[in-house]
């Protein structure tokens, strides 16, 4: 579980871009952090894995302050994506994924063999992309290879910036289908940013959707359209598609296993 | 008598002369090394820095090397310590600036995924930022090494030995053979240096990575 509590975030010492944000995820499930740009969302993120610094509040996970935790460590038993794919360049696919295991020092078999699961569990054919360089790899394929490495040493937080907003629709559409898939099997608590309203109400189990730094409306993706709490709210979601919401919200139903109930 | 000749007689005389000459050069840019890689990496650390230490390697490189060599013997005296350090100078700044711009043109976001997977600042530095940017700091040491091998014929003025001195005793006593004794494997050991460190270039950038 990750809660945030009270959290501010000020760079320059006068303007808060979080503004005492209160927020709980709980174990397992896949948040989605949503808003316009420059609403915090990345702000936030940065702050769970201490890439930025805590101004005011306090971000707890699993009950600890992450304050008292040593960055390093904290950041390694942390699975993070981003939108740039970070993958390093002059390093194998399976050097990249065997990175915070090698880190954290596990043995060459084991990494190898870990590395050889992950690469199968993001439907990419293991043996055919080990050896090959990110620079020979599509724009899907190497964010499969991202969220590859992001799982490899089996975090239970994993945080996502906008990892797909650069894939064309199509490939992006299959790595949501791949992060249910995951998300179904794996259990993560997983922090995702996104401003792709489609996107959030696709994969996520709650949405948060924020405002300069402050959350306008938290609730499962029925609610927030069923029942957006203000006229933000209602023009972000977006008319046509409160206008569709049954239609939506019947297709949802039947495929979510687990997914809250409707009416 | 040819200039062939002249070569086969001064072969021992040549080839210490060459010898003499790479050992200066070479002493000289590996220290510059030593000190100017380490000035490159700090100054990106400290941004604010990097235009006041650039431009004091700059003021360096700009003065002619013959104002500088007159510069150093009230201080330094004559031999080959004081020419070193001045061409030590002259190699410094190609290896700062290649070094500083090398690091600082690596992708953030590579660093960013490096410190967000809980990599040590040393860790990205060894195993992200130097060997991304290899290529470019050993592009610094080619230039600095084929402008030293030059400067160093300028340097037997100060008593460094080296080529120069056949160039300048050939000039003194207007003997043609001697001059281009000296000056021919100068141009040879410039191109030769040339080519390897640009092979050496070649062979550092990391696989994955396109040459720049
Ligand atoms: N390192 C920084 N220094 C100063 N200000 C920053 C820094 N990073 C972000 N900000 C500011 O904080 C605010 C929130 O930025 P943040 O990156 O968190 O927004 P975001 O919601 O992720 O936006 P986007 O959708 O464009 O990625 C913005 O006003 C931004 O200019
Ligand atoms: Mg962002």
């Amino acid at each position: 579980m990750i809660e945030l509590v009270d959290l501010v975030k000020s760079y320059d010492g006068v303007t808060n871009v979080v503004d005492g944000l209160n927020l709980t995820i709980n174990s397992g499930e896949l948040v989605v952090l949503i808003g316009s740009s420059g609403s915090g969302k990345s702000t936030i993120l940065r702050m769970i894995n201490r890439l930025n610094s805590i101004t005011g509040g306090d971000i707890l996970i699993d009950g600890e302050s992450i304050q008292a935790k040593n960055p390093i460590e904290l950041r390694r038993g942390i699975g993070y994506v981003i939108q740039k794919v970070g993958l390093m360049p002059h390093m194998t696919v399976g050097e990249n994924i065997e990175m915070v295991p090698k880190l954290l020092g596990w043995d060459k078999k084991t990494r190898r063999k870990q590395a050889m699961a992950m690469l199968a569990r993001v439907d990419l054919p293991a043996k055919e992309y080990y050896s090959r360089y990110p620079g020979e790899l599509s724009g899907g394929q190497q964010q499969r290879v991202g969220v590859a490495r992001a799982l490899a040493v089996n975090p239970d937080v994993i945080l996502m910036d906008e990892p797909f907003s650069a894939l064309d629709p199509i490939t992006r559409e299959q790595l949501q289908q791949e992060i249910l898939a995951l998300q179904d099997e794996l259990h993560k608590t997983v922090v995702f940013v996104t401003h792709d309203m489609d996107e959030a109400l696709k994969i996520a189990d709650r949405i948060a959707l924020l405002k300069d730094g402050e959350i306008v409306q938290y609730s499962t993706p029925e609610e927030l359209l069923r029942n957006p709490v203000n006229e933000y709210v209602r023009e972000f979601v977006g008319n046509d598609r409160l206008w569709q919401t049954p239609e939506f919200l019947y297709a949802r139903d039947i495929m979510r296993t687990n997914g809250p109930v409707s009416a | 008598m040819n200039f062939f000749e002249y070569v086969i007689m001064q072969k021992a005389e040549i080839l210490t002369l060459t010898l003499r000459h790479l050992e200066i050069t070479g002493m000289s840019v590996l220290m510059a090394v030593a000190i100017g890689v380490p000035v490159g990496i700090m100054i990106t650390r400290f941004k604010k820095s990097a235009g006041i230490v650039l431009g004091i390697a700059n003021i360096f490189q700009t003065l002619p090397s013959l104002a500088l060599f007159g510069l150093i013997i009230p201080i330094m005296g004559i031999g080959y310590t004081p020419s070193v350090f001045v061409l030590f100078l002259y190699a410094l700044l190609p290896i700062i600036k290649n070094t500083y711009l090398g690091i600082d043109s690596v992708d953030p976001a590579i660093i960013d995924a490096g410190k967000g997977m809980g990599m040590t600042d040393g860790q990205i530095l060894g195993t992200i930022e130097i060997p991304l940017s290899l290529p470019v700091i050993m592009g610094g040491v080619r230039i600095s090494t084929v402008i030293n091998i030059g400067t160093a014929t300028i340097a037997a003025l100060i008593g460094a030995g080296g080529l120069g001195d056949l160039i300048f005793k050939g000039i003194s006593m207007n003997n043609t053979n001697m001059i281009l004794a000296g000056a021919i494997p100068t141009a040879l050991l410039a191109i030769g240096a040339d080519y390897l460190l640009g092979w050496m270039e070649r062979r550092l950038t990391p696989t994955g990575v396109s040459a720049p």
